[in-house]
């Protein structure tokens, strides 16, 4: 090796090394606004503890130049203990979970925390103003970006992907051991209280039985969804479905918050009593997510309700035209329990009627892949 | 009168006096975005003069509580003089306006100005981020707004209405003595270098005479348009449009370069001569626009150019079904010039093909309408 090239490889290492240790701080760009600093780095050690920090995370900029900012709290313990990462509107039509992170926050108390919780509230901006599932990205007129299929991001890719790329890097990683990404249904669907978990990740499992929900479903992991991109980073994470879009249901808002009491409980993050569990509630753990997607087109009557159970060749909807006349009659596949139910009677081919979860022998080395759309 | 009564006969007229003199102090609410200092409040009188001024001003809130934040340039002459504000991207798929605006303001030197400039750069911030011309609100699920409608907006109205009324109440009026609002044809349309001035104002017709146009309407006023809303509160106002919607392109920023220029120099904001004019391109000044619109669906050939003379009854356009078959063929309804265009072939029923620029003697002092559709 000459001396130039071993300078380089120096040079190279101690480069190395600062990229590893890249959450030296945490960056305040100077900005403010709606009286909360600015930051386009998090580091969570930095910061005092005891007390709730608002911040608005500088995200990706818009065509004009300016920039997308996301609104992050960061409830700081005072004791060493799990960091817990909450967030919510990655899909902009999911209000639920916004409603989640909020109540979190309005009842935390950091003084009698150990460890942290960093709150994400609405990740894909665009999506929450518009109330839309994609981010609508300017290329050759207009395309929607399904944010849930870009992490963990790509640095120089496209805005939604920059974006992630940014919220992973500069917020997330090394500052987060734990995660939940809470969805719901999109636009034109409902969710039973659901959890989609990497059967690779026996702690991504164990944190979704924290959950008081009635279905958990275990499966290869979703490229490009944060969950994927949680487990593959080492930080054991799931999806978390609290019901339908569009608005604040208390019910489902309820159950995602003492899902997140007992992940404190479980972690000693809190001296609190283990609440009602997955478990708790005979929670379906399924292999396989059988979608029944439209065949036709047409208006589609549901015979069947969230969570209940069906059985192989049970008629579970009827897909009509115009004029009244059946156009399609859909059956069960699958003996299991309805995890999602389609809520817009106007039903186009290959949009999602009904899905059922159900155990199945071809998928019980760690479940099947899932394909679909959520 | 009771004594309550007094008392508040007395208090009316003190509270009446602080409206009138709202623009007492620019409002920096504290925050800062990308280093410009954010504003809820422009007095033009406290900033520095001799210098290049920078803000984010805070419009309407958006679904969220966030809000949107509108780039504001203000150049500040060493010496008083006459204010101008140059508007682009009321409509946020007409591109030409900012990039002439930007330009503009890359070239002022305050130091020798004399009076102000002051640029509202992409004001419907929806609009320009989405490239549409108009703001989607999300009432019902989204609805599009045309903010060109909505101005001088309404305090407590919808979003867009608010955005408006937030621009002219704490902004505009109280700091500006001439406007100019800037704009292209949008999506799908392509317009002549053209000015709209207010028929019955001289000062307007005089303002759109400085723009090196081809054509020129003398119009009767459009309720919701900024130039309007300008116009009533007694602010010469002019609409330009600098070509068609999406692109940056070059003769049409220029056109509105030196308009500015010539603007500027003509109320001595900026020393120099005025440039070429309107009068130096034998504008066409007309005062009736004639929109042909499409009464078929189908693909559209145009047989005419902007700027193209053309008589009533001659064939401007012909439209034809998928199988090449021709579904209706468009004539001139009058005698004028060529101020627009369609563009895109694939055209819905009441969409425009063309319009035409017409003078005539019965429209005098802004007796005819605009055509319906424009700006």
């Amino acid at each position: 090796m000459n001396p130039t090239l071993r300078t380089a490889a120096i040079l190279f290492s101690a480069m190395a090394l600062s990229a590893s240790s890249a959450f030296a701080a945490t960056v305040y760009t100077g900005d403010t606004i709606e009286g909360k600093k600015v930051i386009s780095q998090l580091d969570v050690s930095d910061l005092a503890p005891g007390q709730i920090h608002k911040f608005l995370f500088k995200g990706v900029e818009m065509g004009t130049g300016q920039y997308w900012y996301v609104p992050i709290m960061v409830g700081k313990g005072v004791k060493d203990g799990k960091r817990l990462l909450l967030v919510s509107g990655v899909h902009g039509d999911e209000l639920n979970p916004i409603g989640v992170v909020q109540k979190v926050f309005a009842e935390l108390d950091p003084t009698k925390l150990s460890g942290a919780v960093i709150g994400v509230i609405g990740s894909s901006r665009p999506g929450v103003e518009h109330t839309t599932r994609g981010w609508l990205w300017m290329d050759l007129g207009h395309s929607l970006i399904n944010p849930n299929r870009t992490w963990p991001g790509i640095e120089n890719g496209n805005t939604v992907q920059r974006h992630s790329w940014l919220l992973m890097n500069q917020l997330i990683k090394g500052n987060a051991d734990i995660g939940v990404d809470i969805h719901t249904g999109g636009n034109g669907i409902d969710f039973a209280l659901f959890s989609f978990t990497d059967s690779k990740d026996k702690e991504a499992l164990q944190l979704s039985k924290l959950f008081p929900i009635d279905q958990i479903y275990l499966h290869q992991g979703t490229g490009g969804s944060l969950a994927a991109a949680l487990v593959a980073a080492g930080i054991p994470g799931f999806t978390l479905e609290l019901g339908g879009p569009r608005s604040f249901d208390q019910d489902m808002i309820n159950a995602g918050v003492r899902g997140v009491e007992n992940v404190f409980s479980y972690y000693k993050m809190q001296d609190r009593p283990m609440g009602q569990t997955a478990m708790d509630r005979n929670a379906l753990i399924g292999n396989q997510l059988v979608d029944l997607f439209a065949q036709n087109s047409g208006f589609t009557e549901v015979f069947v309700k969230l969570n209940e159970t069906v059985t192989k060749g049970q008629k579970v909807a009827v897909q009509k035209n115009a004029f009244g006349e059946i156009v399609h009659e859909y059956f069960a596949e699958a003996d299991g329990r309805v995890a999602i139910i389609g809520t817009d009677a106007v039903r186009e081919r290959g949009v999602d009627v009904v899905s059922i979860l159900t155990n199945s022998d071809k998928c019980k080395d760690g479940g099947c892949e899932y394909t679909g759309d959520e | 009168m009771n004594p309550a009564l007094r008392m508040a006969a007395i208090v009316f007229p003190v509270l009446a006096f602080t409206a009138s003199s709202a623009f007492a102090a620019t409002v920096y609410t504290g925050e800062m975005i990308q280093d410009k200092r954010v504003i809820s409040q422009l007095d033009v009188t406290d900033l520095e003069p001799g210098k290049m001024h920078r803000f984010m001003f805070r419009g309407a809130e958006t679904s969220t509580g966030q809000y949107w934040y509108v780039p504001v340039i203000v150049a500040k002459g060493a010496k008083p003089g006459k204010r101008i504000l140059f508007v682009a991207g009321n409509h946020g798929d007409e591109l030409n306006p900012i990039a002439a605006v930007q330009a503009t303001f890359a070239t002022l030197d305050p130091t020798t100005m004399s009076g102000t400039a002051i640029a509202l750069i992409g004001p419907n911030r929806s609009g320009v981020e989405n490239i549409s011309r108009t703001w989607t609100i999300n009432v019902l699920g989204g609805e599009q707004v045309n903010p060109n409608r909505t101005w001088p907006g309404r305090e407590d109205g919808n979003t867009v209405e608010r955005h408006s009324w937030l621009i002219t109440n704490k902004l505009i009026l109280g700091n500006v003595d001439i406007g100019i609002d800037h704009h292209t044809g949008g999506t799908g349309i392509d317009f002549a270098r053209f000015v709209f001035a207010y028929a019955n104002d001289p000062e307007s017709l005089r303002l759109g005479g400085l723009f090196p146009v081809d054509q020129i309407m003398e119009d009767p006023g459009l309720p919701g348009t900024l130039e309007y809303a300008l116009v009533k509160a007694g602010i010469p106002a002019i609409t330009t449009e600098l070509g068609g919607s999406r692109g940056f392109v070059t003769d049409m920023v220029k056109l509105g370069v030196d308009g500015n220029a010539n603007v500027l120099a003509h109320y001595g904001v900026v020393p120099g001569p005025v440039g070429k004019t309107a009068a130096d391109m034998n504008a066409f000044v007309g005062n009736d626009l004639e929109t042909v619109s499409a009464v078929a669906g189908g693909f559209v050939t145009l047989l005419v150019k902007l700027n193209d003379p053309v008589v009533e009854g001659q064939k401007i356009a012909v439209q034809r079904d998928g199988f090449g078959d021709v579904v209706h063929e468009y004539v001139s309804p009058a005698t004028g010039v060529i101020a627009i265009v369609g563009t895109d072939a694939a055209t819905d029923r009441g969409t425009e093909i063309a319009t035409v620029l017409v003078k005539r003697a019965s429209c005098n002092d802004g007796q005819c309408d605009d055509g319906g559709i424009v700006p």
